[in-house]
């Protein structure tokens, strides 16, 4: 098992994302806002998609379906941010 | 019922969270217009939630679900005038001393000292000891001051809270 620093560099990314998802969700129960849970919401598939990306470590023959997945997640966060922006309320 | 509305809602938490808050405080932290803040303060005290009390000089708020008792309230007040809390703080770390040194360690003039010493010592929180020609001051209830500061201790965690929703604030949560 090798371990390289882009593979560290993404585990620390994820690590980082749950850190600010925790913030995120606090916060969403403190205010109650909607465009928060969304944000939280993003972070959190954020950090998932990071420790699905990284788990090839441990797991090499996964193949092809980590990476459409990382895809679809990409798109979910993006599209949660878009919401939050453009949501009235 | 009465806090569906966001503001309303976001005005009294804080004065849950930051039990005999002031009004500039309140307008500061909140960034909104005064007759705006006192419309709302004034639905929430009338509807029973929150209380304000007059400590002579400021008016201060409390959830009406305040653990805090009369004495505790009176004690909150002082620990959130700046220059009072110093002194509070100092006794507290000194158990007790004079005017001159309050002065000299918080770097403050000895009548600022000798104003505040005053209000605190009417107030019940601090009381004067005289030893010779020299008066020496000492907090009454040090355990009480102690239990209160630990209970209402803004936290690391509420700091970076109120950070996160600061930062996200200009960009969606407006």
């Amino acid at each position: 098992m090798v371990v390289d620093v882009d593979e560290i560099i993404r585990l620390l990314s994820s690590i980082l994302a749950l850190l600010i998802f925790t913030i995120s969700i606090i916060a969403y129960h403190r205010e109650r806002r909607k465009k928060l849970f969304l944000v939280s919401l993003a972070f959190f598939f954020y950090a998932l998609k990071g420790f699905l990306k990284v788990s090839d470590i441990f797991i090499p023959q996964k193949g092809e379906f980590i990476e459409i997945f990382a895809n679809l997640l990409d798109f979910i966060i993006l599209a949660l941010f878009f919401m939050a922006i453009v949501m009235d309320k | 019922m009465e806090l569906e509305l966001e503001l309303r809602r976001k005005i009294y938490n804080l004065i849950k969270k930051h039990p005999g808050i002031h009004f500039r405080e309140l307008e500061r932290k909140l960034n909104i217009a005064t007759g705006n803040l006192q419309y709302h303060l004034q639905y929430l005290e009338k509807k029973n939630l929150i209380k304000s009390e007059n400590d002579g000089g400021y008016v201060r708020y409390f959830p009406k679900d305040c653990k805090l008792d009369e004495n505790g309230k009176k004690i909150m007040s002082f620990l959130r005038r700046k220059t009072s809390r110093h002194i509070i703080l100092y006794l507290l770390s000194k158990e007790s001393a004079n005017n001159k040194d309050i002065a000299k360690d918080l770097n403050l003039s000895p009548s600022t000292v000798s104003w505040h010493l005053n209000n605190l010592i009417n107030a019940g929180i601090v009381e004067k000891e005289k030893i010779g020609r020299e008066s020496l001051f000492k907090i009454k209830n040090p355990e009480k001051i102690v239990d209160i500061l630990i209970t209402y201790k803004e936290s690391f965690l509420d700091k970076i809270i109120d950070r996160f929703i600061e930062t996200w604030e200009p960009i969606v949560l407006k």
